[in-house]
């Protein structure tokens, strides 16, 4: 008799989206279905439950977090709980609130350390807090285009700002927290996010604070305020602000002008290219077509 | 408890919006525990957390600003100048 090998490891990264029932695809369930054992990052505590429901065992992450503790460790402590289950045989689930892979450093550091080890790892796509908020409210970011950056990140390092487009700050809870300790700064540190943005935005810009919908039984939140209220404004580590442009686009006549050239110069080949193709229909009978150009 | 959640599984998974009138029926049929009906109907997301001993604080960021870590001497200064600061937990 042949006996089986030992079953490797595999870690799924799965996300569940942001409201309880509602945007959890199959594939996500089917993978905490099938997993041995499911570790969980949820931004709801009802939300924990509904996962509990899923799957016998459910561990959260939650208790990887603690005041005053580096959130790199955290991050590092929750990579590690996931891989050392991979590393025993099993089949690992790690199923995040969202998209496992928007704003999560947690998920990527975990299958890429699966990865490095020989294991199979997987990243399975959610509804992200970023695709709710363009539903609730009605943005298209291709329209005229959205950034987003991390509200600390934007505030430590110079980006180039675009007043045209969109622009999207998360975590603006924590904005300016330099420590990775704390779960809120004030507004103090919130005024020195005015103050930049102040650099291409007027003080009465109207902004919009943003909180996606977690139970079927609550609304999102989508507080417009001036942006010279902000640092009053109350916000939580899940809330989101959205810039929106304070500008129309700018064209950029310059670069038209070179795209109009290569049009000219293709517009002018075609007219001195043979024809080819059979299909090509002359303007003018008379015109001779090169002989063969018709195979 | 798993009534409570399968009930408002139910709900997300219907796209159309319910009135007033339907959701108080629908939380009416549930067969729920009344404090937990009550907190439903006045979409009270505290109360229903803990009378299901939810969790009391969820942590949800899952992103850090910068992929370097503070540097060591850096995190005491910065510890010593940190103030107290309360989370805000999404369950009160």
């Amino acid at each position: 008799m042949v006996e089986s090998a030992e079953k490797p490891g595999s870690l799924a990264c799965v996300g569940l989206g942001m409201m309880l029932g509602a945007h959890i695809g199959p594939r996500a369930r089917a993978h905490i279905e099938q997993a041995d054992v499911v570790f969980a990052a949820m931004s709801d505590p009802i939300v924990e439950l509904w996962l509990q429901q899923m799957h016998p065992d459910v561990r959260s992450l939650q208790p990887h977090y603690a005041e005053g503790k580096p959130r790199h460790q955290t991050y590092r402590d929750m990579v590690e709980s996931m891989l050392a289950e991979v590393r025993a045989g099993k089949t690992v689930v790690g199923a995040f609130y969202g998209h496992p892979g928007v704003f999560a450093k947690a998920p990527h550091d975990a299958i890429a350390q699966a990865r490095r080890e020989g294991f199979d790892a997987h990243m399975e796509p959610g509804v992200s807090a970023e695709d709710c908020l363009y539903a609730d409210l009605g943005i298209d970011p291709g329209r005229v285009g959205c950034a987003h950056y991390e509200a600390s990140q934007f505030m430590f390092y110079r980006r180039r700002l675009d007043p045209s487009a969109y622009l999207v700050l998360w975590q603006v809870g924590i904005a300016g927290d330099r420590t990775y300790r704390r779960f809120a700064t004030g507004p103090e540190y919130r005024r020195l996010l005015v103050d930049r943005l102040r650099e291409d935005y007027p003080p009465d810009h109207p902004v919009t604070v943003y909180e996606a919908a977690t139970l079927p039984i609550t609304q999102p939140r989508m507080e417009t305020v001036p942006l010279c209220d902000l640092p009053d404004t109350p916000l939580h580590m899940h809330s989101t602000l959205v810039v929106p442009p304070c500008m129309p686009l700018q064209r950029d006549e310059a670069m038209v002008a070179r795209i109009e050239a290569v049009e000219r110069a293709e517009v002018a080949a075609a007219r001195t290219a043979p024809a080819i193709e059979s299909n090509v229909i002359s303007a003018t009978p008379e015109v001779a077509i090169p002989e063969g150009s018709m195979q | 408890m798993s009534n409570v959640v399968q009930f408002l599984e139910a709900l997300a998974r219907n796209p159309k919006p319910l009135s007033l009138e339907e959701f108080i029926a629908a939380v009416s049929d549930a067969n729920l525990d009344p404090v937990v009906r009550k907190a439903l109907l006045e979409r009270d997301v505290a109360a229903l957390g803990r009378e299901l001993d939810a969790r009391g604080t969820m942590f949800c960021m899952v992103f850090p600003a910068d992929n370097e870590e503070p540097k060591e001497g850096d995190e005491q200064r910065e510890d010593d100048e940190t103030p107290a600061q309360e989370p805000t937990s999404r369950a009160a």
